[in-house]
């Protein structure tokens, strides 16, 4: 599964991180990853260039690299989701607090992880962008998302792609989380794909 | 006709540009007056290249932007290329008529002097209404089919528009627009023309199973038995689904590539934002990329569900086998679409959670197993497509792209 590629770029040892960013239409995914990718000398970003999609950041005094996989653009391609899903360790539930909807969707996606992932605890962190707006175009109620997120155990964070708040700071508790998980991702990973002897059971279904 | 009206034009605008560098003596222009031919440049975003030290115009206000659009200065051709595909991201069609049409009867200031007012006519004025006239005229002859072929309002006012005022001031040129929209509407009412189709020397016999011989045969026998597919050729069955999707890729149009949230969604957006006035349900604004887009769920969720819908493993085993032969001959067609579609129908998670099929698939047909896995690397989403699109550059054309890959670049390239 999370393979590590034969990168040249790859510094030998260096953690390396596979971080998706999943949300509905409009909600700033690429806001988010271009704000946390994008070189602050540099006026012209070029997403056609692999190399934009990675960084080796430090979290906690130990580097690491991520690379991220911005699924924006791709909303109607709804059957090619768990592609997508599949290809990360770590997850970035993204909504905007002046969609409600898009705070649905954020609940549906992250059922969706699990599914994918086939495991009950899977890195994720949700994010509330867009906070920069008035007061009084938020439609989502701050209280209720925390109740959602900390019920789930899934740290929450509220961001401003736009006004550059907490952006760099989703991605470094996501790696935080990543970590976490590692000790277990591990052992799970041992026993499961491919070789996992778990008896299959009737799917259940992909509400889509 | 076109062509000797606008070089007339241009040597008019060069000569004019000449005389001034030489001293506005000549002209006897003064101070006041130079300032009233003057655009401000408040309102727009102009950046500086760096490279070629040229100025570039990257946003603005509308009405700014129908100015650059139409200056009476020398035109950046690029910028009104770009406007007019675009202008569909921030205005309609009938709003940018009507902002060319005022455009077009632009006032000289109050309290000019005669001489003044003669300057200003000439300089400015006069080169503005062309400007105008060679805006419809690219406008209509490049973006025909996608702004003037069903808005029949705005057939409707350009003509009058044209007839009652053009006509009157500058009567070479309201005749040859004239013709050129009727040509245009003309042509739109007899066939297409067919589009450049890649000339396929001996197209090689369709595999069909041997008991078949005809199609009416072919549709019975795949009628029969969900699964008696199986019996065409994986080579035949990515020929046939390229052809369709070929047919669905060629009709995208350039422009709805723009209309980054595809489909209602986008339609909903104008809706409320009173760029359309009706919404019927299954209209949309890229009705062929959505096309496109359905079809490859369909066949994504097709692959899947041909997987889980048997009970028995070895039946599992063969769907697999089948798919991945598929994926690999899609590839052999150069159709990304399709391999992308059937590497998403396995990879989604009820099918990659058959962990025992998947083992068995992979003992008993470790090759194919490889070369799918191959496949897999190849249009994985990692690194935002990368390994894709390194693929897409490297083959020679004709392929069929998988446009997801390509999506959340225009994406990006609009919001940032």
């Amino acid at each position: 599964m999370a393979k590590v590629q034969q990168d040249p770029a790859a510094v030998p040892g260096l953690e390396i991180i596979d971080l998706v960013v999943v949300g509905s239409g409009g909600v700033g995914k690429s806001c988010m990853t271009v704000r946390f990718l994008k070189d602050e000398f540099t006026n012209e970003y070029d997403p056609t260039i692999e190399e934009n999609y990675r960084k080796t950041i430090t979290v906690d005094g130990v580097q690491c690299q991520v690379n991220i996989v911005d699924t924006a653009g791709q909303q109607e391609y709804t059957m090619l989701r768990d592609q997508h899903l599949q290809s990360g360790t770590g997850f970035l539930l993204v909504f905007a607090l002046n969609d409600r909807g898009s705070f649905e969707e954020v609940k549906e996606l992250r059922e969706r992880v699990l599914k994918v992932k086939d495991s009950k605890r899977v890195p994720m962190i949700i994010v509330g962008n867009k906070c920069d707006i008035p007061p009084e175009q938020r439609e989502v109620e701050l209280s209720a998302v925390q109740t959602y997120c900390h019920g789930l155990k899934v740290p929450f964070l509220e961001t401003s792609a736009k006004t550059n708040i907490n952006v760099n700071e989703t991605f470094h508790e996501l790696v935080r989380e990543c970590r976490k998980k590692k000790p277990e991702a591990s052992k799970e990973k041992a026993a499961a794909p491919a070789k996992g002897a778990k008896k299959e059971k009737k799917s259940g279904c992909a509400i889509l | 006709m076109f062509q000797m009206l606008e070089n007339q034009f241009w040597e008019k605008q060069e000569q004019d540009k000449e005389n001034v560098s030489d001293g506005d003596v000549a002209l006897n222009l003064t101070k006041e007056e130079e300032e009233i031919l003057k655009d401000s440049q408040e309102g727009l975003v102009v950046e500086m290249n760096a490279g070629t030290g040229k100025e570039i115009t990257k946003g603005g206000k509308l009405a700014k932007l129908v100015e650059c659009l139409t200056g009476h200065k020398l035109p950046d051709l690029e910028f009104n290329s770009t406007f007019l595909m675009t202008h569909h991201s921030f205005t309609t069609s009938r709003e940018l008529l009507e902002l060319i049409i005022r455009r077009y009867d632009i006032t000289p200031p109050y309290g000019l002097s005669q001489k003044s007012f003669d300057v200003f006519l000439n300089k400015k004025i006069l080169p503005i209404r062309i400007r105008c006239c060679i805006a419809l005229k690219d406008w209509i002859s490049e973006y025909f089919d996608e702004d003037w072929a069903d808005d029949e309002l705005l057939v409707l006012r350009f003509r009058e528009f044209v007839e009652k005022r053009v006509a009157s001031d500058f009567q070479k040129w309201s005749q040859p627009l004239l013709n050129l929209l009727n040509e245009k509407l003309q042509g739109n009412a007899s066939p297409k023309k067919p589009q450049a189709v890649p000339a396929v020397l001996s197209p090689e016999l369709p595999l069909t199973p041997k008991h078949i011989t005809n199609p009416t045969q072919l549709t019975s026998f795949l009628k029969s038995n969900p699964s008696s597919f199986l019996e065409i050729e994986p080579l035949e069955m990515a020929r046939q689904v390229t052809l369709v999707e070929f047919e669905y890729y060629r009709a995208v149009r350039p422009n709805e590539c723009l209309d980054q949230i595809w489909g209602e969604r986008r339609m909903t957006e104008k809706l409320e934002a009173g760029l359309i006035k009706v919404f019927r349900k299954g209209d949309v604004s890229s009705p062929h990329i959505s096309k496109m887009i359905n079809h490859t769920n369909n066949l994504t969720t097709w692959v899947a569900s041909c997987v889980v819908n048997n009970e028995n493993i070895k039946d599992r085993v063969n769907m697999m086998r089948y798919f991945a032969q598929f994926a690999v001959a899609c590839i052999d067609c150069n159709n990304f679409n399709g391999a992308t579609a059937v590497v998403a129908g396995l990879t989604m998670s009820p099918v990659t959670r058959l962990h025992k099929t998947w083992e068995l698939f992979r003992e008993k047909h470790a090759k194919l197993a490889e070369q799918y896995d191959q496949i897999r690397e190849v249009v994985s989403p990692k690194g935002q497509y990368s390994n894709y699109r390194k693929a897409l550059k490297a083959l020679q054309p004709p392929v069929l792209p998988f446009l997801g890959g390509s999506y959340h670049l225009l994406h990006c390239n609009l919001q940032n």
